[in-house]
């Protein structure tokens, strides 16, 4: 027995060696296989899904892990972990000036040689949100926001102007023609800033973008008329269905499912181009699903050319989820290069019933299906007009959103209180730091 | 009897002729060494999982049951807020406080901003935890200006702006992705790892193998030893092996039934956490349903003629009348609980004799053993020269 003791412990010492060998080797296959990349979204639930569909593809095409979490508190807890110093390599987030801030105090890494430049140029430069000579970010996917939705059977011919659509609605006085809801907890009142953003971008141009940069007074003349042309129609006596007190407390889900009853409660809503699939879904009241097209279409927000405001061009207001890089890894540059390629960009909107549009131009229309809905909203967003701008109320620092919301509220329910409101909103401006203001809303601003 | 100083004659425990003597050393050798490095692996392996047990109920007792039963106590008393303000704006109490949502809302908002504090500090469920409080405190300031601004309205007579404003407030707190329920998810989570750390101790997995295997080599090679010493030098019994043997056979099942004791007051707790935990729940149940009642009361107020199908349902669903008001929570309540918690888990930490204990016992199993094999193998040593 102790003689073949030191064999053993050369065959022991073997079996050791081999064993560290094996370990090493385990633990470096483990190195090499922990590339990932973590990932901060606004999107849970169906959303959620779709976009993990993209990280996914990702995956299977680079090797590389993403771990992504999705809240939609997203903005807040971005804050929290950057001031944490713990911040995701990638962030997606619906606010540009929530990003431009984490721009300026060099959180944000730039994706100038991170994104090749074929890529870059399938975007409106301004929607990578440049800042200087760099871009920091590439959207993800957009909504359009000028759009009014009504009944097919129920509108013989698209209003072109505004004119045109004020005489609509006073042909069908007698039964509300618009479905107003504001109420969205917590936002309330943001269905009302979309209207008034939409008329000061179609009136002026020029003067919608000074105002989304904070260069312009909310008592300037453009903007109080936007409000007081938006007031033709909520303080129209009949031309909002329920009146004041339901256009406040109603959900904004629901504002258009009135359009859909038997008799219809109203004829016309202003709605982002989500709504194609909230339509879709929430049928009519007998259960029927709605198809777009058929039973309900849009028309883009009417022209002020007529009454000599507005260039004629075809404005867009848009809402666009925007990616940025937070830390500069390998994994997280070839996520960043991904998510900016047509094969990335593809993927949400050619889901079924998706109502997510991508902003990159080499994404071919086929990806909407046989939606002629969908593809028109497509063509509007890559319209070439110079006039293509962020939602004003999203590149708005947060204090002036929330102020700007609340506005919309007090001006439904008082409108005689309008240039107090102005005033008011003037002076949460004025205490905004200037540096929270993005430095580009549209797409012509230098930058 | 046992020999055990062993001064006898060489003659009586001569190794037989057949085998050599350096042949005995080397066995005898072995045995021992093999002995005293199993009775240090389980010195060790004992300590490790003893050490880790500490670690998990402590772990239980100052993080995992107060961030749960915290968590308990903010959604309660953010419902009772709730119902606070609901009830001084729907009730006129509130024309009498200068139209803020009155004193009982503010006492049980503070006492919510403690609890959710408290149990960011005490999170165990890491980043997602993190997260979620995070999402709260943000809703959370969004429901305090709700409030607010609904007290501004009611101030300034516009009523509808004012059942807006709560409106808002009450779907922040009340709905599917609400306060309460980013609040009830994490408390579920807190209570989820309390059950994996009560289900993981001792017995489970590794830290069973861990410390039983070593167990389980260790006695049959003192077993073994003391037959072969028996059968080579014809004694019937080595003492010192004997009270190795026995203070392993013996001590073994003492850890073991303290372990076990300490799993069952553990399951006790956990029990006891569901209760609490039940009981809150029922609690906010019940402020809840009060709050809804006044806000569909509001509401119907101010759409006679309906205010869309979200709003309509609302009413429907929460105007009937309720059964009158049972006593309301104290916070006292809370603290009992607290204190019954903690008491239960602390019955659960093992004895501070346990690992010394353990090691005083090992050390003498290693002592007994060296003690028991020493004359043996002087006897060859003497030999061999």
């Amino acid at each position: 027995m102790a003689h073949k003791a030191f064999p053993r412990s050369r065959r022991l010492l073997a079996l050791l060696t081999a064993l560290v060998t094996a370990v090493s080797a385990a633990g470096a296959c483990s190195v090499a296989a922990d590339r990932s990349v973590t990932v901060l979204g606004p999107w849970s639930g169906e959303e959620g899904q779709a976009f993990r569909e993209v990280l996914d593809r990702f995956t299977a095409r680079t090797g590389i892990t993403a771990a992504y979490q999705g809240t939609s508190a997203v903005n807040e807890v971005l804050r929290s972990k950057v001031r944490e110093a713990d911040p995701p390599d990638v962030a997606i987030s619906w606010s540009p000036s929530e990003l431009s801030r984490y721009v300026r105090s060099g959180h944000l890494r730039p994706l100038t040689n991170v994104v090749d430049r074929r890529q870059q140029q399938a975007y409106r430069r301004h929607w990578l949100l440049p800042q200087g000579d760099d871009i920091y970010a590439i959207p993800i996917k957009a909504n359009l926001k000028n759009l009014i939705w009504y009944r097919v059977d129920d509108l013989d011919r698209r209003p072109g102007t505004w004119a045109e659509l004020m005489e609509v609605g006073e042909r069908r006085r007698e039964r509300a023609p618009w479905c107003l809801a504001l109420n969205d907890s917590p936002a309330a009142g943001w269905p009302g800033t979309d209207w008034i953003e939409n008329i000061l971008l179609h009136q002026s141009p020029d003067h919608y973008r000074r105002w989304a940069t904070g260069d312009l007074k909310w008592a300037s003349p453009q903007v109080t008329r936007a409000w007081e042309t938006w007031g033709q129609i909520v303080t129209g006596e009949g031309l909002v269905q329920g009146g004041v007190n339901r256009a406040l407390l109603a959900d904004f889900r629901d504002a258009g499912r009135s359009m859909f009853a038997r008799p219809p409660g109203c004829m016309m809503v202003h709605a982002p181009s989500f709504a194609v699939d909230s339509f879709r879904e929430g049928g009519d009241p007998g259960g029927r699903p709605l198809t777009p097209g058929r039973d309900f279409d849009f028309f883009p927000f009417p022209s002020f050319a007529d009454s000599g405001a507005g260039s004629g061009d075809r404005p867009a207001n848009v809402s666009a989820d925007l990616a940025a890089m937070f830390r500069d890894t390998p994994e997280a540059r070839r996520l960043m290069a991904f998510l900016a390629s047509p094969e990335a960009q593809r993927i949400w909107p050619s889901r079924p019933h998706s109502s997510a549009f991508s902003l990159n131009t080499q994404v071919p229309e086929t990806v909407y299906g046989r939606d002629e809905v969908r593809r028109r909203i497509a063509r509007l967003l890559h319209a070439s007009g110079d006039a293509m701008c962020f939602d004003a109320s999203d590149a708005f620092p947060p204090t002036m959103r929330s102020a700007f919301n609340q506005a919309v509220l007090e001006y439904v329910n008082d409108p005689r209180r309008l240039s107090k409101l102005l005033e008011e909103l003037d002076r949460v401006r004025a205490a905004v730091d200037p540096q929270e203001w993005v430095v580009a809303a549209c797409a012509d601003d230098r930058n | 009897m046992a020999q055990t100083t062993d001064a006898a004659a060489p003659a009586s425990t001569a190794p037989p002729r057949r085998t050599p003597a350096s042949a005995t050393l080397r066995t005898l050798l072995v045995q021992r060494a093999c002995l005293v490095i199993v009775t240090l692996v389980m010195l060790v392996t004992s300590l490790v999982t003893l050490r880790e047990m500490e670690r998990g109920v402590a772990e239980m007792r100052t993080r995992t049951a107060p961030a749960a039963l915290e968590i308990g106590e903010a959604r309660r008393a953010l419902a009772a807020a709730d119902r606070a303000a609901l009830a001084g704006f729907a009730e006129g109490e509130s024309r009498l406080t200068g139209f803020r949502p009155g004193e009982e809302y503010q006492y049980q908002l503070d006492i919510a901003n403690q609890s959710l504090a408290q149990a960011a500090e005490d999170n165990s469920v890491g980043e997602e935890g993190g997260r979620i409080l995070q999402m709260v405190e943000g809703l959370l300031v969004s429901y305090t200006g709700a409030i607010g601004r609904a007290g501004a309205h009611f101030q300034q007579g516009h009523t509808v702006l004012a059942a807006s404003d709560l409106w808002n407030a009450t779907r922040l707190m009340h709905s599917e992705n609400g306060i309460l329920a980013q609040l009830a998810d994490l408390q579920a989570k807190e209570h989820a790892r309390f059950r994996a750390e009560a289900s993981a101790q001792w017995w489970t997995g590794w830290a069973a193998l861990l410390w039983a295997g070593p167990l389980a080599v260790l006695l049959p090679l003192l077993l073994a030893s003391q037959v072969y010493l028996a059968r080579r030098f014809r004694r019937v019994l080595n003492l010192p092996l004997v009270l190795a043997t026995a203070i392993v056979v013996i001590g073994a099942p003492l850890v073991v039934v303290h372990a076990a004791d300490s799993r069952s007051e553990l399951a006790a707790a956990r029990r006891s956490l569901v209760q609490i935990t039940e009981a809150g729940d029922a609690a906010v149940e019940r402020a809840g349903t009060r709050g809804r009642h006044l806000m569909a009361g509001l509401l119907e107020d101010e759409c006679p003629d309906g205010c869309g199908p979200t709003v309509d349902e609302f009413i429907e669903r929460h105007r009937q009348s309720l059964p009158p008001e049972r006593d309301q929570d104290s916070s006292d309540r809370s603290i009992a609980d607290s204190r019954r918690i903690d008491a239960a888990i602390a019955k659960a930490q093992l004895s501070t004799l346990t690992a010394p204990g353990v090691s005083a016992a090992a050390l003498a199993v290693l002592a007994l053993i060296v003690w028991g094999f020493h004359p043996r193998i002087g006897e060859y040593r003497f030999e061999a020269r």
